[in-house]
């Protein structure tokens, strides 16, 4: 599975509004990344019969974390490529765009922060 | 003759009728939807690039400097899947993993939804608390509403 490495020295990532200890010296504007997904036909099966029972669709939860993932990695590669060293201001929404897939979108304010 | 009677008959004197309609459409869609689709790609790449004002999903740009005015900026499109494209995503669900063409096609809505977001707003310096949302207008629908939402600021810049 995808890792969810929101602490990568070369991209911080926060839903504040400024890095803690540093100061935003530069701002490239509004980063998004985004991806549909639909789960494997065998795994969504099980999910459906494990939805009858209740508690935690496992399969699932794995689905958005991997979809999340992958949109934070393309929403930081826009940003790297603006010359961004972090995301501030980060948002995460979600909507179902047809039967059985999931659209996952991560989106921020990329900028360019240095130590104070 | 009523408009359901003359449907019939004509299922009757030609079977095939529907058949040959939606391949036509999926073959339609196949050939006008992937050449819309690099259109569209092209025209939001222009209007992307000569977009220059700050955008943010931030509450402000520069908390220092006195605005003028301030009002909702709204954008928003709806879009909807082609048939040949619709019968590819039909087939990757099946498989599981990424939907390519719906990926494809809402990080297209989504950036035309920002640009009609700015352009409504000609004389705006700056947009802040910026936000994006997807919504279906209809359970499993073929098509989906994507709404960009912001402040769109004008900085004062009098004596």
């Amino acid at each position: 599975m995808a890792e969810l490495n929101l602490h990568a020295p070369e991209m911080m990532l926060t839903n504040l509004y400024e890095v803690p200890g540093q100061r935003i010296v530069e701002h490239f504007g509004l980063v998004h990344g985004g991806t549909v997904r639909a789960k494997h036909f065998g795994r969504d099966l099980f999910a459906g019969l494990q939805n009858a029972v209740g508690g935690e669709l496992k399969a699932y939860t794995e689905l958005m974390e991997e979809a999340r993932a992958e949109a934070i990695s393309r929403m930081r590669s826009q940003a790297r490529e603006l010359g961004a060293n972090a995301v501030v201001g980060v948002y995460f929404t979600s909507a179902g765009v047809t039967s059985g897939a999931v659209e996952i979108l991560a989106y921020g304010t990329a900028v360019r922060v240095e130590k104070v | 003759m009523d408009a359901l009677g003359w449907v019939e008959a004509l299922l009757e004197s030609a079977p095939l009728v529907p058949v040959v309609l939606i391949v036509g459409a999926i073959g339609a869609g196949g050939v006008l939807g992937g050449s819309r689709l690099k259109a569209l790609h092209r025209r939001i790449r222009e209007r992307e690039s000569a977009m220059r004002r700050p955008v943010t999903t931030a509450p402000w740009v520069d908390a220092h400097r006195p605005v003028a005015h301030a009002t909702l900026a709204v954008g928003t499109v709806v879009v909807s899947m082609d048939a040949f494209r619709g019968v590819l995503a039909s087939l990757q669900k099946l498989i599981g993993g990424e939907v390519a063409p719906y990926s494809t096609l809402l990080d297209l809505a989504r950036r035309e939804a920002l640009l009609r977001m700015y352009e409504k707003h000609p004389r705006a310096d700056a947009f802040v608390a910026c936000r994006i949302m997807t919504s279906s207008l209809e359970e499993n629908a073929s098509y989906v509403e994507v709404l960009a939402t912001s402040t769109a600021v004008r900085y004062w810049t009098g004596s």
